[in-house]
């Protein structure tokens, strides 16, 4: 496996996220996400990794297209609205983020769940191996891109 | 397999997880979706609606075009009118269908569905009084005539057209924060928004704080305190008009009509009296004639007070089609132009103020199935209400009708109180098809034409002031009011001596309504003033007659000659306080011992104030903070209490009583062992001006003193706007209070034969917070600046423009 198909992934998951958000609802990415776990990579760690990075930057890039310049305003009076009864209001900027951080997050448990239902491989090796130590797989798994 | 099973249960807690973000949990709204840049509010950040641009548009059987000029209004350009009012509904739901939907939950008592347990009361009251039964009753009106059902059915299927794109693409941000999709558009939908903008309109009156006032205080304090007649009155139709008709007779009165007489009755509080449509709406218009003016052609204007909001009110827009080219203002929801001007004429509206609502007590029999009614006994109409509650249990009740309108306090409702229910009676909740008038004004030629129209024009009352290319000027108060014997309706009434066939179908006749055509004065106007004089040979009765902004506009045109566009803007925006400049020399000669720096400067400010409230005025905000000070020391016998709702009188009749009745027993303060009069209700206030402005000296500026809002329809803060930088007040031409102001200022001129609009509105054509035309017009508008109509001849005319 090469370090380009998993960036490869990375931005079909992407791009297909956002076509597919085109015509059918707002959580149709997962969809995406989960095929992209059971048709592309069979790795728990990269597919859960491909699924949070694709998804977070078809977040990060339509958000921040849609809101760019003075439009950024409207998310921060949305930020206001979300955060009636609380002392400080939420800021644009940090809805930008959570949002990325839970569709992100979406995506890379459907990809991670489309990659282990798919697989044969033993459980002790992946499943609850490095799914568990997201970070440290990662790590490990790079080194073998090397 | 276990790494398969470990796969399945990660997929299905994921699934769990946007099965919660998809759901509505409490009042928080389906937070996935709202996040999602596809779907969420992401995607109504819109910059493109101030371009201009050309969109085609598929109908039920054709095409429509629709031009959008600079400032995002449409102009709908068809070849049949089943295309253009397809269009019109297609354009406007487009821009505002979440704020035309959300009328109609209001209206229709339906606001717990959206917003939860919150909203029964209103909700409650909404369905008592009955808009929903009487626009379904009205919506088979519309159907039936040929005028108004092709407009009718075919804006219905241009809403739902884009209802329907909407739900697959992009809805309104309000439905994404409130969680909750837009429904089917009926027919009906219209037929109540017309409905809820006459309750809006005449959906007050003083038949409760009345009958308080008069039990309570007795006739003599009565009359002073409200008096019929202004003492200085300035009517619409100019004092000494003849009136050359024969009247149809008055009713005759029975014995025991007015309830303050009867000792059975307690007083009366409203229970959500702060629900009820507010004082302070109201409205100018005028025309100027030929005569006056320094094209020789006529001049006609309009600017309606209402709740300043954001989606705003009014939409504008152009219709055109063979036989129809019309442009203005309209209310979002309906087909057709409510204010405006086509090739011929142009029209404009103020509300007339005449009371249309009364209420009786009701007595029923033991089984309560039975009521009492011209001395006869009648069943009860029971209709079966169900509230469902967004996010708790449905609530269900029986509303009952009577013969003239249902009773909508009764113990179940006011649940503090042992009184005989109250039945309503209202002009609004007859079937009408009041509709036809705006279309038939659309397309109407001339004067005769507007004559017609309004013939068909019911409720709520208004004043159409016309002028057309003819040089004729015209000012008509329409809609149907009730023949009255004096003081009928003034109070609560008894069913048992009411006259049925009186109430559902005696009214003046239209050709006996207030009207005038091409005064010698050169010009015609209305401010929700009495509309005639003494010898108009019918009772009237207004629920708030205006009396500052009337003569002040009379005044104004009856000085100038050679009158020009500029000089309309002025007057449309002249912030001379008529209140103050009447009330302050009475009040200031009863301050005694002015000490201090901080009672010289309110003193001296208010002795030279030149009565002009400029948004930088600290005179003004002096004025009209030590003015409320003032009724609530003065009038503290007239506030409301747990059991009874009072009102005080009008401001005007304020200040004849403190010219002519300096001892006038209400001025004793209630509580104190000292007998106050005039001299120590105005000292007492003034010293409780000079303190508070000692305390909040951050808002002796009149803007930061009355902070004129604009507030969202669903009062989200962060999609409104505060502390406008405009002048103006209650009472003063630039009619700008906290809440209320010129919803609209239109100027039509008709020199050379051409007609030419000017125009600006507190907001803007997108009702979409994300949209740059959302508040495009906010700052414009409180400058005082218009800008010029696109009024176009014909779609060629329209594509020229876009090059």
């Amino acid at each position: 496996m090469k370090i380009y198909t998993f960036i490869i992934q990375i931005f079909a998951i992407a791009i297909l996220s956002w076509l597919i958000g085109l015509v059918a609802p707002w959580w149709s990415f997962v969809i995406i996400a989960f095929l992209s776990g059971i048709i592309a990579y069979r790795h728990g760690t990269y597919s859960f990794w491909a699924g949070l990075l694709g998804v977070g930057i078809y977040y990060l890039t339509i958000s921040s297209i849609s809101s760019r310049g003075d439009r950024f305003a409207f998310v921060n009076q949305i930020g206001e609205v979300l955060s009636t009864g609380m002392e400080k209001p939420i800021s644009g900027i940090f809805l930008l983020w959570i949002g990325t951080i839970i569709f992100g997050i979406l995506g890379g448990l459907f990809a991670l769940s489309g990659s282990l239902i798919i697989s044969n491989e033993p459980s002790n090796k992946i499943g609850s191996g490095r799914a568990k130590t997201k970070v440290k797989g990662l790590k490990l798994d790079l080194k073998r891109f090397q | 397999m276990t790494r398969r099973l470990f796969g399945l249960l990660i997929f299905i807690i994921s699934v769990i997880f946007v099965f919660l973000l998809n759901s509505n949990i409490g009042s928080i709204p389906p937070i996935g979706k709202l996040l999602s840049p596809s779907h969420g509010f992401w995607s109504n950040i819109d910059a493109r609606e101030s371009i201009s641009q050309k969109m085609e548009i598929s109908t039920s059987d054709g095409t429509a075009t629709i031009i959008y000029d600079e400032n995002h209004i449409p102009h709908i350009f068809a070849d049949n009118e089943a295309d253009l009012y397809f269009a019109q509904g297609y354009a406007m739901a487009q821009d505002r269908l979440w704020q035309m939907e959300f009328i109609t939950y209001v209206a229709s008592g339906r606001l717990t569905e959206i917003v939860g347990e919150k909203a029964l009361d209103i909700d409650r009251y909404h369905r008592r009084i009955g808009l929903k039964k009487s626009a379904e009753e009205s919506v088979a009106l519309l159907l039936n005539d040929p005028l108004t059902k092709t407009p009718i059915t075919s804006f219905t299927q241009g809403v739902n057209a884009f209802i329907k794109k909407a739900k697959r693409g992009n809805l309104p941000i309000e439905y994404k924060l409130m969680g909750y999709q837009p429904e089917e558009w009926h027919p009906v939908n219209s037929a109540l928004l017309l409905k809820y903008m006459a309750n809006d309109l005449t959906g007050t009156d003083n038949d409760i704080e009345y009958t308080n006032a008069i039990k309570k205080f007795g006739r003599e304090i009565f009359d002073i305190l409200y008096p019929e007649y202004p003492s200085s009155p300035d009517p619409i139709i100019p004092i000494g008009t003849p009136f050359h008709f024969v009247a149809l007779k008055a009713p005759l009165k029975p014995d025991t009509s007015t309830m303050h007489v009867n000792e059975k009755v307690a007083m009366y509080k409203n229970p959500i009296k702060e629900y009820l449509p507010q004082r302070g709406l109201g409205s100018n218009n005028w025309v100027v004639s030929g005569k006056k003016t320094s094209s020789g052609f006529p001049i006609l204007c309009n600017d309606p007070h209402l709740s300043l909001t954001f989606p705003s009110i009014w939409y504008e827009m152009q219709l055109h089609a063979p036989g129809i080219n019309v442009y203005g203002f309209t209310l979002p929801g309906a087909p057709g132009i409510v204010i405006g001007y086509n090739e011929n004429i142009a029209w404009g509206v103020t509300n007339a103020g005449m009371d249309v609502r009364d209420w009786y007590t009701v007595e029923s029999d033991a089984s309560n199935e039975k009521y009492l009614i011209g001395g006869k006994w009648e069943n009860f109409e029971k209709i079966n209400e169900t509230y469902k509650v967004k996010g708790g249990k449905n609530k269900k009740e029986t509303i009952k009708w009577t013969q003239i309108g249902p009773i909508v306090y009764d113990s179940d409702f006011d649940t503090k109180r042992d009184k005989l229910d109250l039945v309503m009676s209202w002009t609004a909740l007859k079937p009408s098809n009041d509709l036809k008038t705006f279309l038939l004004l659309n397309k109407a030629k001339n004067h005769q034409d507007y004559l017609k129209a309004l013939d068909q024009y019911w409720c709520p009352g208004q004043n159409f002031v016309y002028a057309d290319r003819e040089n004729n000027i015209a000012i008509k108060e329409q809609g149907r009011f009730w023949i009255r014997y004096p003081e009928q309706g003034k109070f609560i009434q008894n069913l048992k001596d009411a006259n049925v066939k009186n109430i559902q179908n005696y009214f003046i006749p239209n050709q006996q309504n207030p009207y005038i055509l091409n005064p010698e004065r050169g010009f015609a106007s209305s401010a929700n003033q009495i509309p005639v004089d003494k010898t108009y040979p019918y009772y009237i009765l207004g629920f708030q007659y205006e009396n500052y902004r009337n003569r002040r506009i009379n005044e104004v045109l009856t000085q100038q000659n050679d009158i020009s566009i500029d000089d309309m803007k002025n007057l449309q925006y002249d912030n001379m306080s008529v209140h103050a400049r009447e009330a302050l020399p009475v009040m200031l000669p009863y301050i005694k011992n002015v000490t201090g720096d901080a009672q010289k400067e309110i003193f001296q400010k208010l002795s030279k104030w030149n009565y002009i409230a400029n948004y930088d005025s600290d005179a003004a905000s002096y004025f009209y903070k030590w003015w409320d000070e003032f009724e609530s020391i003065a009038w503290d016998e007239l506030k409301k209490t747990d059991d009874a709702d009072f009102i005080y009188p009008e401001s005007y009749t304020s200040i004849d009583i403190m010219k002519n009745h300096p001892h006038f027993p209400l001025f004793d303060i209630m509580g104190t062992n000292k007998v106050e009069t005039l001299q120590d209700v105005l000292n007492i206030s003034f010293d409780s001006t000079v303190a508070y402005f000692d305390r909040h000296p951050e808002l002796k500026e009149f803007r930061f003193y009355k902070n004129t809002s604009i507030s969202h329809l669903a009062q989200i803060d962060a999609f409104s706007e505060k502390n406008i930088k405009i002048g103006g007040y209650a009472g003063i031409v630039n009619a700008t209070s906290s809440r209320w102001g010129a919803s609209l200022r239109l100027i039509v001129d008709f020199s050379n034969g051409k007609i030419q609009g000017y125009g600006m509105y507190p907001g803007g054509q997108s009702g979409n917070p994300g949209s740059t035309a959302y508040n495009t017009f906010v700052e414009a508008w409180s400058d005082g600046k218009y800008y010029q109509h696109h009024f176009y001849k014909n779609i060629q005319d329209a594509n020229n423009s876009l090059k």
